[in-house]
């Protein structure tokens, strides 16, 4: 042991080496018998799928509501057209890429189920979101607004939500599948779009419009999946996003800027439009758990019957 | 093997002249014997910072401050700041090895005391905490030799590029790291910690390393689990601009001397 010690090369230590080293023997000779304290902390993991994995760390804090499973769910075209009277259009989400937008324009056919529904939140709005801007006022305005929750005062719908069928499985026409990449855009010191659903394997394109540097900062859990510098003029930048899970995006340079960026491992996804609609195809009939996840909102899940055939129509309410 | 032994050969030539030149000769085979060796290495030297589950929660980091950045590396989930690969990827064994050698000037000492055998035992021990290390074939980004001797248009050069890039946004406009992001201590790392951007006049406290290519490599990789990001995309196909900069860089501790 001590051998070992007087090995290390102490030259460019400017701290507390010798308080540490006492401290470390004991921890040494202790930890023998004792369990460490980070073996006790560290006892409890489980293995979390899916978008429960994806939301686990480190914000926002989300705790699985479970919704109530109504009977909600009918199937049929009649009662998806009573349960969601605007039907959604590609054109209704101009800043996100869906991946199912493909399909819903009506012209595909589709072979298999489609699932189609609303998220609802009826609570109460709360006001835009005043937020200091500290640095390039010229670029980036002198005061800046973010509203974390936008709903369609109308339906109740709820905007930038995210669905997701959890299993996973079953065969997704080739049409549907975005092979865009997914975009990641600075523009007037904001990340455009807010909030973006893709499946990894995609590429994430990083531009910047604004005449500063940015960097793009992209993180899942406490792990770094891409920090970029994009200065400003700079060609963009493409890279793959290899892990699904929920990634946070962020400008060090500019603190009050954020974003999200949900990766999935496969098709089954979808996010609302400013009505609170979604539409996910190809997936396999039988039992399944959608999942929905916002921002400020958390998660919801449902256990769907999902037909071999026809529309199923869900609906989940953020109380 | 023979491919490893290509790779290594590779990496110590592209990263030579930091004195580790022919570690590839006694590098061993990352199989359990090595880890076991690894293991009651890091058990003596590593664990009173590092943690015994590699958690970067050893007792010793008491000392510290428990909220001041950095913390001891958690092996487990974190990034790895000193890389030669793109940002987000892993680091190669030879950036571990690199890391335990030199040490972290002011935060970890270096480990060049043990032998350089033991030294690739204890990474590949400490690989084993992120299941990540065998998914995952993290590939070191070209480092190319300085182009020549600077000069003074080139620094000159290299002071407008800092400008430019944003640098002084973080570092300041001389370089001392009081950057208006820095000081106001917007600056974060992924722990939420506050840190700041580094002081580039003092080039001894460079803890990725203060060689030209040192340098390069800290700019292009970028230091993932920091706000300090990659700027490879913004200097490809612009070598000579990337070599100003760096240039101007080493400038900003020579003049003071
Ligand atoms: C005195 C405390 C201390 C000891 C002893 C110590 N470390 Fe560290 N180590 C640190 C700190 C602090 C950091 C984080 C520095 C930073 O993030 O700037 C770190 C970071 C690291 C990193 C990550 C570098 C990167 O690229 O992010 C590695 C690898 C590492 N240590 C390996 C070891 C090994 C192997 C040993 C034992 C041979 C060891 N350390 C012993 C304090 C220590
Ligand atoms: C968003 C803020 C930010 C920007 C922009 C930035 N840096 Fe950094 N940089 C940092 C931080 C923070 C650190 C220190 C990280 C640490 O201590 O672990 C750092 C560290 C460094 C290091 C030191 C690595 C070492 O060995 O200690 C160098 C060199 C460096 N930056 C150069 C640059 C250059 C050149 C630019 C512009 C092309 C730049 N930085 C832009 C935040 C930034």
């Amino acid at each position: 042991m001590w051998a070992y010690r007087k090995k290390i090369t102490m030259s460019r230590m400017k701290w507390i080496l010798g308080p540490a080293l006492l401290i470390g023997a004991a921890y040494g000779a202790l930890s023998d018998v004792a369990p460490s304290a980070a073996q006790q902390a560290g006892g409890t993991s489980r293995k979390a799928t899916g978008l429960e994995r994806a939301v686990a760390e480190p914000e926002p804090s989300a705790a699985i509501r479970q919704a109530p499973v109504t009977s909600t769910a009918k199937t049929g075209h009649d009662a998806m057209a009573e349960a969601v009277p605007q039907q959604k259009t590609a054109g209704v989400q101009p800043s996100a890429a869906p991946q199912n937008a493909g399909l819903s324009a009506g012209s595909v056919s589709v072979q298999g189920p489609v699932i189609v529904g609303r998220v609802l939140y009826k609570g109460s709005v709360p006001a835009p979101v005043q937020v200091e801007v500290n640095r390039d006022p010229d670029i980036c305005g002198a005061t800046m607004t973010t509203m974390p929750i936008s709903v369609d005062p109308a339906t109740h719908g709820l905007r930038n939500a995210i669905v997701h069928v959890e299993s996973g499985s079953g065969t997704m026409p080739v049409e549907g599948v975005a092979q865009t990449p997914a975009i990641v855009r600075n523009k007037q010191c904001r990340f455009f779009p807010h909030v973006g659903a893709m499946q990894a394997g995609n590429d994430a394109e990083i531009i910047n419009d604004d005449p500063v540097m940015h960097n793009t900062n992209m993180t899942f859990a406490n792990r770094t999946v891409l920090n970029v510098a994009v200065v400003a003029g700079g060609s963009p930048i493409k890279k793959p996003m290899k892990k699904a899970g929920l990634h946070v995006v962020k400008c060090n340079v500019h603190k009050f800027m954020q974003a999200y960026r949900m990766v999935f491992d496969d098709p089954f996804f979808d996010q609302t439009t400013e009505a609170g609609q979604f539409r996910i195809v190809g997936v396999a009939p039988g039992m399944q758990t959608l999942t929905v996840w916002h921002e400020t909102l958390g998660i919801l899940q449902k256990e769907v019957q999902v037909p071999a055939r026809g529309t199923v129509v869900v609906e989940f309410e953020y109380k | 093997m023979r491919f490893w032994i290509t790779v290594c050969i590779g990496a110590v030539a592209l990263l030579g002249g930091i004195g580790i030149d022919g570690a590839f000769a006694v590098k061993p085979e990352d199989n359990r014997a090595t880890r076991e060796k690894g293991k009651r290495i890091y058990e003596r030297s590593c664990i009173f910072c590092h943690g015994s589950e590699g958690k970067g929660d050893g007792p010793a980091g008491w000392y510290l401050g428990r909220y001041e950045a950095p913390r001891p590396r958690d092996f487990t989930t974190e990034s790895f700041k000193f890389r030669s690969t793109a940002s987000g990827e892993l680091p190669t064994d030879q950036d571990l090895f690199r890391t335990v050698t030199q040490g972290i000037p002011g935060y970890m000492p270096s480990f060049a005391g043990l032998n350089e055998e033991e030294r690739w035992q204890v990474v590949s021990y400490i690989k084993t905490f992120n299941p990540s290390f065998k998914e995952e074939k993290p590939q070191p980004l070209p480092l190319p030799l300085p182009p020549g001797p600077p000069t003074d248009a080139g620094i000159e050069h290299g002071r407008k590029l800092y400008m430019k890039y944003g640098c002084h946004s973080c570092h300041g406009d001389n370089g001392y790291g009081d950057g208006s992001e820095s000081l106001k201590g917007n600056l974060k790392d992924s722990r939420g910690l506050t840190i700041s951007a580094r002081n580039l006049t003092e080039r001894e406290s460079l803890k990725n390393g203060s060689t030209p290519r040192d340098i390069y490599r800290s700019v292009m990789t970028g230091l993932d689990g920091t706000p300090m990001p990659s700027f490879a995309d913004s200097f490809a196909g612009k070598e000579k601009d990337a070599w100003d900069l760096i240039y101007y860089i080493l400038s900003l501790s020579q003049d003071r001397r």
